[in-house]
């Protein structure tokens, strides 16, 4: 059982900033690398950023990773508080995750 | 090799090929089927059977020379200068009394050796030779020219170890059928289906390993013994004193048995090795400059040799290059072999050359592979190139002062000179597989002078912005983390200056990238996005460092170095492989 998620984002034509949605959604301030008790979320530049077609190529990827002690059911609320919160604030962005089929939406409003 | 167009060669010699063809590609076949890596004993063998085909195939086709006219005159030039040289005798090329005159001559000389109670090895020259002017004695005879060179397969030397092989693959067969029941053998092979409900595949691939294994070390013994006695020729023609007092009989009787054995021995061993640990084996050859480097590294490697048969392709490349420069050497050992017969002088300066050529492989071994060096092949087939420099360098051995003139006369930096300006950009994959090996200080040294002199390969220095604190700090940290991996990691040299980022690379091989990649993704389900994105890493030969649970470490990277960093595993030969790489964690 991978304890990992990706959630692909898009935010060319967004104002707000993404790493500012994302604490925001789990009640933090801080740095590009955000911990929680249950998580860990990591916002960097895609690898693939226009390398890639799709949202492979997305300029921006939240890593999202469960802690050790944390149980899946944690790891899985979190990356659906990022991705509607992401969603919300008008970005497009794609999940990608051994548990994807079991957030709304697939935890994407982009097409794959 | 096809033999099928090969003319003259008997039924039982066309059996033997066919059968080992089809039994090796079976052995491929029922492992592969098994889902398991494939020893690399297995490989060698196959590659051996391989060989053993295309060795009967050309020796019969060299037999087809025999049998023009032009080159029965050329023959009957250089009979009257052996009968010239040994007996003092005038006579005309075209005198139909120089073939019986020459057997006559050999026969007498053999006779007088057998009766001195000479080694055998010693006469066996002087039989071969026999065999040969008989075999071209008259055109009526050209019928049995066939029979006299299947003769020449059993006597010692190329043929011999070829018959030993033939016959070492009887005994594999009769083993299997004794092993594994003949009848169920039989039915098996011939339905191509050896995998049937009574098929025991484990002892089916016990009984070839075991066999492989003695294949293996036979090949070793042979490698051990024909360098043995190249080192005694050598040592024999440094002998000034010696020069004048032993005839060719005495000198190189029997030693073309020395020189035939290294070149194909040692290339067996080779192809039978992976497409790194071939790299590796060049390098030691380079480096140490030193033909017992090749037995040191054959040692070094032997047990931890295991390949997957998907990288035959490679590794059929790298063998091809080989055979091609052996059969040029073999043939141009034979060539000088012939010269000493009616050509004393000129035979004892070329073999003193020998001496000499090794001199510059020992002290320059850079130099020597540049001059050996095949630019265009190296342009269009990086590994027949790589494949083509073992057997050369013992060929360049054996072309005499060439080398050595070459670079006495100043000539050499003038060469490198046209070499380096013949090369401007080499694929890519010529550095990734020079990179491969990298851990060897000899190959790094190596490599190095093919980036200073040639334009080859460039290896950065230090990487820009990390102090070599840092970068030991930074070899500790990512070594520990891919204890359980079989890779490399080096650094992309291609960083900037600043606090950019830096990317590290661990560089695996086919096998072991689709092995992290089931590891990292699992089997996930179809059409979903995660499935895209292990797609994506396999199209582009990377997965990244959260798939491959590497986001600890980097952040230690990015906590050592105060800025980003990645860290993902590479496919050697994919996209991403694209240097240059400065290595972390060499100890040069």
């Amino acid at each position: 059982m991978s304890n990992y998620a990706r959630v692909f984002i898009d935010h060319a034509e967004c104002g707000l900033g993404p790493v500012h949605v994302v604490q925001s959604a789990l009640g933090v301030r801080r740095a590009i690398h955000i911990d929680t008790e249950s998580v860990s979320v990591e916002i960097r530049r895609n690898p693939d950023d226009g390398q890639a077609d799709g949202f492979l190529g997305f300029p921006l990827v939240a890593e999202i990773f469960g802690r050790e002690d944390s149980g899946r059911a944690s790891l899985v609320l979190a990356v659906q508080s990022v991705v509607e919160a992401l969603d919300s604030a008008g970005f497009r962005v794609v999940t990608a995750a051994e548990f994807e089929e079991e957030l709304p939406g697939h935890g994407r409003n982009a097409p794959i | 090799m096809d033999i099928d167009g090969v003319v003259g060669l008997s039924e039982e010699t066309r059996r033997l090929a066919d059968d080992l063809r089809f039994r090796h590609k079976h052995v491929l076949e029922v492992l592969g089927s098994a889902g398991e890596p494939v020893p690399v004993e297995i490989l060698g063998m196959v590659r051996v059977a391989d060989q053993l085909v295309a060795e009967a195939a050309d020796l019969f086709r060299r037999a087809e020379l025999f049998r023009n006219a032009e080159s029965m005159v050329l023959d009957r030039t250089s009979l009257s200068m052996i009968l010239h040289a040994w007996a003092g005798y005038e006579i005309d090329p075209s005198d139909p009394d120089v073939e019986p005159m020459t057997v006559a001559e050999l026969t007498a000389r053999i006779d007088a050796l057998a009766t001195a109670g000479a080694d055998p090895q010693q006469v066996t020259e002087l039989q071969i030779m026999l065999a040969v002017v008989r075999s071209a004695e008259l055109a009526a005879q050209r019928g049995s020219l066939q029979r006299q060179l299947e003769q020449l397969s059993v006597l010692p030397g190329w043929g011999w170890v070829t018959e030993q092989r033939l016959q070492l693959e009887m005994q594999i067969t009769a083993t299997l059928i004794e092993e594994l029941g003949q009848e169920k053998l039989i039915m098996d092979l011939e339905s191509g289906s050896a995998c049937g409900p009574d098929f025991d595949l484990d002892r089916y691939r016990e009984i070839e390993v075991q066999i492989a294994f003695l294949e293996w070390q036979l090949a070793r013994r042979q490698l051990g013994a024909g360098i043995g006695r190249l080192e005694e020729i050598l040592g024999t023609i440094g002998d000034a004193d010696l020069h004048d007092q032993m005839t060719f009989v005495e000198l190189v009787a029997g030693d073309l048995e020395a020189g035939e054995s290294v070149l194909p021995t040692a290339l067996m061993l080779l192809a039978g090795m992976d497409e790194i640990h071939q790299t590796a084996v060049m390098a030691q050859i380079a480096g140490n400059g030193d033909l017992d480097a090749l037995l040191a590294a054959v040692d070094k490697f032997e047990e931890s040799l295991v390949v997957q048969h998907s990288s035959w392709g490679p590794v059929g490349d790298f063998a091809g290059g080989v055979f091609d420069s052996v059969w040029a050497s073999v043939t141009g050992v034979w060539g000088l072999t012939l010269q000493g017969l009616y050509d004393q002088e000129g035979w004892r300066e070329k073999w003193s050359g020998v001496g000499e050529s090794v001199q510059l492989l020992l002290e320059s071994p850079g130099d020597f592979l540049y001059h050996i060096a095949d630019i265009e092949t190296l342009r269009e087939n990086p590994a027949r190139w790589l494949g083509g420099i073992a057997p050369d360098v013992a060929g360049a051995l054996l072309s005499g002062g060439t080398v050595t003139a070459a670079a006495r006369s100043g000539r050499f930096g003038s060469t490198l000179a046209r070499i380096a300006g013949t090369i401007d950009n080499l694929p890519a994959r010529l550095s990734a597989r020079l990179e491969q090996a990298i851990t060897d200080p000899n190959l790094r040294r190596m490599a190095r002078r093919l980036s200073d002199e040639t334009g080859a390969m460039r290896i950065p220095d230090l990487p820009i912005g990390i102090s070599a604190a840092q970068l030991e700090d930074l070899a500790g940290l990512v070594t520990a983390a891919i204890r359980q991996l079989n890779g490399m990691p080096v650094i992309h040299g291609s960083r900037e200056s600043g606090n950019a980022g830096v990317d590290i690379a661990i560089l695996v091989d086919e096998a072991e990238f689709n092995r992290l990649l089931d590891e990292s993704f699992g089997t996930p389900n179809p059409g979903s996005a995660r499935e895209l994105t292990m797609k994506h890493a396999d199209l582009t030969g990377k997965i990244q460092s959260g798939d491959i649970g590497f986001v600890a470490v980097r952040r230690s990277i990015e906590a050592l170095l105060g800025y980003d960093a990645d860290i993902s595993i590479i496919e050697r030969g994919g996209p991403f492989y694209q240097g240059p790489y400065y290595l972390l964690g060499e100890a040069e």
